[in-house]
């Protein structure tokens, strides 16, 4: 990792870190001025992930997704431009990057940690289809993250509804109606980059492995955590779920993805799928 | 038969047939469909819990896993959830979502077709009479415009929506509009679902079609259409003759980074029926000719050992191809002969300390470690480099010459076309219908005290608060451009 890389990761780790606890203060004691704060912050911190996320894609060659640490850069890069995307359109939603915020954190601290330098780019990731593959990987994972956000502070909204107590900290949140279509916007926005991730998966299978489906465990944690979200949708649409019960699945639902994404290599060691290079046996 | 019998067997059909309906239109109904991917979504998570063929890493350890749980082996292995993606209950749900789609489909089809086409115009514009009398309605107040001009006020309504790509129909001499936007999306759905059934198709004939194989050819080997030499994975059920075939590795290039492979190019001849022509393979660039694809995933190194007397006559002698890549230790042994030669190879070797090893990847300066033994003794040990002997039991064993091997993995398979094209049906029907959901507007225009007045309303699917934030947004577009005022209390 060079210095320049090495600084900015730090800065964004350190960035991401105060935008935590300021969003952990803002919902337990209530101060919504916390979130200016979180804006304010946000914007350079996200600047210093760009640069991060480019800065490594310009010294390797290589789009970056090889390994932990760029899985997690570029993974949490489409979640918090995606945060922004909503802040920027609807500044009251600022809580939602409770959930964002904090996992990126989480992800960036574990992939700096296990191991940030940048690994060779092994021959069977030079493929076009990765990059799109990832790319989606990546939007899908931010987009339904964001949900999950939403799903958050739906629940939390609803909670203080629900006891009848005024909060004048809640009132500024948009209303549920309105938090409940965006959380949905956000899930089909990532159920589809999502079908377009496995289809692209598929496609790049084949010429790597010399299948489109080989029922691997991380493809098979992908297909899940689809069909999840795909149930949530007819759920919604045909059966006419709403509010909480959609917030739920929404919220937990994305274990699934983070599995799929970062954990099926904890506990299977003959997926075909490496988020990486294989150490050398 | 008498008709009191016949009747009753009459009686008896139509009951029958009755109870076949009712199971139809509860098998279509949304639940079932939910509850069948529920399950099969079960059945996929539990192959990551159930231990599986599969992600055994040998056979070995499969058979002693089954020995260390003798009753759940025994369980699992009877219902055959060890290989739970292929396991007859897996089938049966599988089958069951097909046959719900299907039955689905063909429910929706019609009235799916008749959204998106508006054919039935009546049905379309039914009630528009009551548009003011539903809440949520806007209204639009023209005063001082004289009442017969109502017409021409719907008129520009229409233009206006017209404008703005909007589907209109018009009805009650055109004082009633209907505005429909994205009328097409509805057929998303059955781009999207359609797509489920042509990937089965395709996803069928990929796999009754199949043959694969592992082929493993030496720089220089000539292969052509010798079935046997295949390692086979899958044999097709249909179609099983191959078209000729022939392949010849004329050179290997490797690359490294450490011990990292980071690029192979195998350049073949290949001739494919009656054509012959230079390719390179790659790993993810497989060499494709019509239904076949040759595709490179292993490689190793083929020495040329060579067994002597002292005397110099050759006892015996090829290329053996070996996997000693990346510091693993293989072995081989002479037809015949009772000698195992055990070897570790030094690509780019250096000593470092005494101890032998490599500074790359990359065959700079090749080095067997070689161990020859006969039975548990040991004849020979030591450090040899090209053209340098072992000597052991008056014999001398020398290698002259390097080449590599390449593992193939040869694929002929049917159907993979049709099956892209259901990735791209599917991927369109799913952004048609998610991101471009219906919106539907509706218009009337009436008389009013001192005037004319228009009421609006629609509805738009799944995003309803962000429909009639856009709702509102027309309505004030539409008076802006008619010259109208909103209703009190109906800003945009």
């Amino acid at each position: 990792m060079s210095w320049v890389e090495s600084i900015l990761a730090w800065g964004i780790i350190y960035l991401y870190t105060i935008c935590s606890i300021l969003l952990l203060t803002a919902f337990i004691f209530q101060k919504d001025r916390l979130f200016r704060w979180v804006r304010l912050l946000l914007v350079p911190a996200f600047a210093a992930h760009a640069a991060e996320f480019i800065a490594r894609w310009v010294r390797t060659g290589y789009f970056p997704a090889n390994g932990e640490f760029e899985n997690a850069l570029s993974g949490g890069l489409f979640a918090i431009l995606l945060t922004l995307g909503v802040l920027y359109r609807r500044r009251e939603l600022a809580g939602i990057a409770v959930v964002t915020v904090p996992v990126t954190l989480l992800f960036l601290g574990y992939g700096i940690m296990k191991n940030p330098a940048a690994l060779p780019h092994a021959a069977s990731l030079k493929s076009s289809w990765l990059v799109i593959h990832v790319l989606f990987a990546q939007l899908a994972f931010g987009a339904y993250l964001v949900a999950s956000g939403m799903g958050a502070v739906y629940l939390l909204k609803d909670n203080k509804v629900r006891q009848g107590a005024a909060s004048a900290f809640f009132d500024k949140l948009p209303r549920l109606p309105v938090l409940e279509e965006l959380m949905f916007k956000f899930v089909i926005y990532g159920f589809i980059a999502d079908a377009i991730m496995i289809a692209a998966g598929s496609i790049w299978a084949k010429d790597l492995w010399g299948s489109y489906w080989a029922w691997d465990p991380v493809e098979v944690w992908s297909l899940a955590s689809w069909l999840v979200y795909g149930i949530s949708i007819h759920l919604k649409v045909q059966l006419g779920w709403k509010g909480r019960q959609l917030a739920w699945i929404y919220l937990f639902a994305i274990i699934g993805i983070i599995i799929a994404y970062w954990g099926v290599d904890f506990f299977v060691k003959n997926s075909q799928h490496i988020f990486g290079v294989r150490p050398p046996s | 038969m008498n008709n009191a019998t016949k009747k009753t067997a009459h009686s008896m059909f139509r009951s029958l047939g009755q109870d076949i309906q009712r199971s139809y239109n509860y098998f279509r109904r949304p639940r079932v469909t939910i509850g069948i991917i529920a399950v099969l979504l079960a059945l996929f998570v539990s192959g990551l819990f159930i231990p599986q063929k599969s992600l055994f890493l040998s056979s070995q350890q499969f058979e002693q896993w089954n020995s260390e749980h003798p009753v759940l082996a025994a369980v699992i292995n009877g219902l055959k959830l060890n290989e739970i993606y292929v396991a007859p209950i897996t089938i049966l749900f599988l089958a069951l979502f097909f046959l719900n789609l299907i039955a689905v489909l063909i429910q929706r089809i019609p009235h799916t077709l008749r959204r998106a086409y508006l054919i039935d115009r009546q049905a379309a514009t039914a009630g528009m009479e009551r548009v003011n009398d539903e809440p949520g309605a806007i209204a639009i107040v023209f005063k001082g415009m004289p009442p017969d001009s109502s017409t021409t006020l719907a008129g520009k309504a229409e233009a206006f929506f017209r404008k703005r790509s909007w589907s209109v129909m018009t009805s009650d001499g055109g004082r009633s509009i209907l505005a429909i936007r994205n009328r097409y999306s509805p057929l998303g759905f059955l781009l999207f679902h359609a797509s489920f059934l042509l990937c089965l198709v395709s996803g069928l004939l990929v796999v009754y079609t199949r043959f694969s194989g592992t082929l493993l050819l030496t720089q220089g080997e000539i292969f052509y259409s010798d079935i046997e030499r295949f390692k086979v994975i899958d044999n097709p059920k249909i179609f099983p003759s191959l078209p000729d075939l022939g392949i010849i590795v004329e050179s290997v290039s490797p690359s490294y980074e450490g011990a990292t492979g980071t690029d192979l190019d195998v350049a073949l001849k290949i001739r494919y029926l009656k054509e012959t022509f230079d390719a390179v393979a790659k790993i993810n660039e497989p060499v494709r000719r019509g239904p076949i694809s040759i595709l490179p995933h292993a490689i190793g190194i083929s020495p040329l050992f060579v067994l002597k007397k002292g005397g110099g006559a050759v006892v015996s002698g090829g290329y053996f191809a070996l996997n000693v890549l990346k510091g693993k230790e293989d072995s081989f042994q002479f037809p015949d002969l009772p000698y195992t030669v055990a070897l570790r190879f030094y690509p780019d070797f250096i000593e470092e300390g005494g101890v032998p090893s490599s500074r790359t990847q990359e065959i700079r300066n090749p080095v067997f470690h070689v161990r020859v033994q006969d039975g548990g003794k040991v004849l020979y040990e030591g450090l040899r480099r090209p053209g340098e002997n072992a000597r052991f039991d008056g014999l001398e064993l020398s290698f002259s010459e390097l080449r590599y091997w390449v593992d193939f993995l040869v694929v002929r398979e049917y159907g993979t076309t049709p099956l892209a094209a259901g990735f791209v049906l599917g991927a369109t029907g799913l952004v048609l219908r998610l991101l471009f959901p219906r919106k539907t507007v509706r218009i009337r225009v009436g008389k009013s005290d001192g005037g004319c007045i228009l009421h609006m309303n629609g509805s738009g699917e799944y995003y309803p608060q962000a429909f009639r934030e856009e709702l509102a947004r027309s309505a004030a577009d539409l008076a802006n451009v008619l010259g109208g005022v909103l209703g009190e209390g109906q800003t945009a």
